[in-house]
């Protein structure tokens, strides 16, 4: 045979097996971070992202009040050192209200993107590996789906099941679901052309092989980023949606309903229609961000 | 042994605005440890009857209208149209896919996933076929890439971080892990500049010899013929121009698209102005003559060639020229049709 791999080559490797040693290994992953990490907007979403995340998680140790602590005494205050942003019309703190908010805000955003994802991405991704037939079928129902517009047909859902975080989450990932099948859809076409899918079918690998193992995961960067994205669109839902009274009921504080609550008194007491409001803009920026430089990192073309 | 074997093979590719007749009645066979190089210029049908043997055709389009391939003496190709019929021959097909035919790609850098560590793409095929333990599959491949020139070192390397002969090599890994019977090699040297060329040949060679695989050749490159096949066979429009071995074409051309091919060969001793071309384009295979295919271009046509089709017939044992003058020239000889004497072979 050809001395293609000669005893210097295997010296070479031998020395560099030697030296590097754990050395951490070039993954996707580990280049994605890479290109990430270069990016000061997109960490600064993400850092947001965490804070906002381990709020939620302590809100309980965090918050200086208890979220429905009424101090009738001490109704509409402006920010002060005993509220940081002031009181509402019962006299509650705000800053613990909005704490808490991001126990409801928060999760219902994530569930009902995932739960969106999960059932559309999934008839998206059959729709695309089948085409022909079944693809037709699946698109053309989620078509009917999408005449609808999301809003209204989340607003629909939500009046028939009634308030409760549990149904808020179901009205959001149904009515959004027809537009996430059709990114997985579209993300999984596009993956499909490659020759390495061909490469795969000829060594005899099985329709769900090639799904899953080779078509997901190059398909994984455009899904994660829609996926940002997307969870913020359905924070600003949840926020809708309890503004008109459809989402989560008092006195559990939510944001879109604090915000709604606060504007009989916008006048006279602004702050308690500002904080909620600018914890989901703040909300949604940071994951509009991280969403922006997730999508850049996780693009190799744009090194 | 005959390894590989394709009889009166016809394909078509049906779109809106027509049929196109891709492969028209090609009849080929390829021993074990025999390379058949296929060589024609672009939309020759190379490509298709590659995707045919390995049951890659794209669907609803393309459609084996009949015909056969024999990998190992099975059937692998479905003439029916019917759905359950083509699941059944689906599941036969990934079967062999990989353990008794390899596919080599044209283009290595798309050929590998980018997400995959190469290792764990040889890996991979040889845990769809071989019945190996994980860790018995993992030394499998090691050994592969050893094989190939590349150290185990890189076992979990990704792609990107091989050069595209690198990248070539591991395919080769890939398609040879699970010792096929057959190995297709479309275009495998196209991508690659010419040092790595020969090096790829000759790793392809070298391990055909030591695996005894029949290997199928597809190229458009005379030179790579010359260097590593047993026997050639000339397509065009999908219809086999001249077979034979290589001794037989390169030596002792006949057929004149065969011939016009070898003059525009640039040559090494002579200095010209422009290389020679042959003049005219392939005629559409959408809308094929139902005289001689290469009628139009050829400069020995006559009336006779403009008002019937010749067949492949046999001038000399084993060299096939499908071309009215040659047959003419060997009517006392053999004129048996070419695909009974290839079968009898």
């Amino acid at each position: 045979m050809a001395k293609l791999y000669t005893p210097a080559m295997a010296a070479i490797d031998r020395k560099r097996a030697k030296h590097k040693g754990p050395v951490k290994q070039s993954t996707p992953a580990r280049e994605a971070w890479k290109r990430l990490k270069r990016n000061r907007l997109a960490i600064v979403g993400m850092v947001i992202l965490i804070l906002l995340i381990l709020t939620a998680v302590f809100a309980d140790v965090l918050a200086p009040y208890e979220f429905d602590e009424q101090m009738l005494k001490e109704r509409n205050q402006t920010p002060s050192r005993a509220h940081l942003m002031g009181t509402d019309n019962y006299g509650r703190d705000i800053l613990s209200r909005v704490i808490f908010g991001a126990r409801i805000s928060l999760p219902i955003g994530f569930l009902s993107v995932i739960i969106a994802f999960a059932v559309g991405g999934t008839l998206g991704a059959i729709a695309a590996f089948n085409g022909g037939k079944v693809d037709n079928y699946i698109m053309r129902i989620m078509d009917i789906f999408q005449s609808i517009p999301p809003m209204l047909m989340a607003i629909a859902i939500a009046a028939s099941l009634g308030n409760g975080a549990v149904n808020l989450v179901l009205a959001i990932s149904i009515s959004t679901m027809p537009a996430r099948s059709r990114i997985v859809r579209a993300a999984i076409l596009t993956v499909k052309q490659n020759d390495y899918i061909e490469s795969a079918r000829a060594m005899g690998a099985s329709s769900r092989r090639q799904l899953i193992k080779y078509m997901l995961p190059n398909a994984i960067g455009t899904i994660l980023t829609s996926f940002t994205f997307s969870v913020a669109t359905a924070i600003l839902t949840v926020s809708s949606l309890s503004y008109i009274g459809l989402g989560i009921t008092a006195p559990t504080p939510e944001w879109g309903s604090m915000l709604s609550a606060g504007k009989e008194f916008m006048r006279q007491a602004p702050h308690v229609l500002i904080f909620p409001g600018l914890m989901i803009m703040i909300t949604v920026l940071a994951l509009n961000l991280f969403g922006d430089g997730l999508r850049d990192a996780l693009d190799p073309r744009l090194q | 042994m005959t390894a590989l074997e394709i009889k009166n093979l016809v394909v078509h590719y049906e779109t809106p605005e027509g049929v196109a007749e891709a492969v028209n009645n090609v009849s080929l066979s390829i021993s074990s440890g025999e390379t058949l190089g296929l060589v024609g210029e672009t939309g020759a049908g190379k490509t298709t009857i590659a995707l045919t043997i390995m049951g890659l055709l794209p669907r609803p389009a393309g459609r084996v209208i009949k015909g056969e391939i024999l990998v190992n003496g099975e059937n692998v190709v479905e003439t029916s149209r019917r759905k359950r019929k083509l699941h059944s021959k689906d599941k036969m097909l990934r079967k062999l896919r990989g353990s008794s035919m390899g596919m080599i790609f044209q283009d290595p850098m798309s050929a590998l996933n980018p997400v995959m560590r190469v290792g764990d793409q040889i890996t991979e095929v040889i845990r769809l076929h071989g019945n190996m333990s994980r860790s018995q599959s993992v030394k499998r491949a090691k050994e592969m890439m050893e094989l190939v020139g590349i150290s185990s070192v890189r076992y979990n390397d990704y792609p990107h971080e091989f050069s595209g002969g690198m990248k070539q090599r591991i395919v080769i890994a890939m398609a040879l892990a699970c010792n096929p019977g057959v190995l297709i090699a479309d275009e495998p040297t196209t991508a690659l500049d010419v040092t790595i060329q020969a090096q790829v040949l000759e790793l392809m060679n070298e391990l055909k010899r030591k695996f005894n695989t029949a290997l199928l050749m597809i190229t458009h490159d005379l030179g790579v013929v010359a260097d590593i096949c047993d026997k050639c066979a000339v397509l065009y429009a999908g219809e086999i121009m001249e077979y034979g071995t290589v001794e037989h074409i390169f030596n002792n051309p006949r057929h004149p698209y065969t011939l016009a091919l070898f003059n525009a060969l640039p040559s090494l001793d002579k200095d010209v102005e422009r290389l020679k071309s042959i003049s005219g384009l392939m005629s559409d295979n959408m809308n094929l003559p139902t005289y001689c295919t290469f009628y139009e271009r050829c400069d020995k046509r006559c009336q006779r060639c403009s008002e019937g089709d010749p067949v492949l017939t046999q001038i000399e044992p084993g060299h096939f020229v499908k071309c009215f003058h040659l047959a003419q020239e060997q009517e006392d000889k053999a004129n048996t049709p070419a695909s009974e004497v290839l079968l009898n072979e």
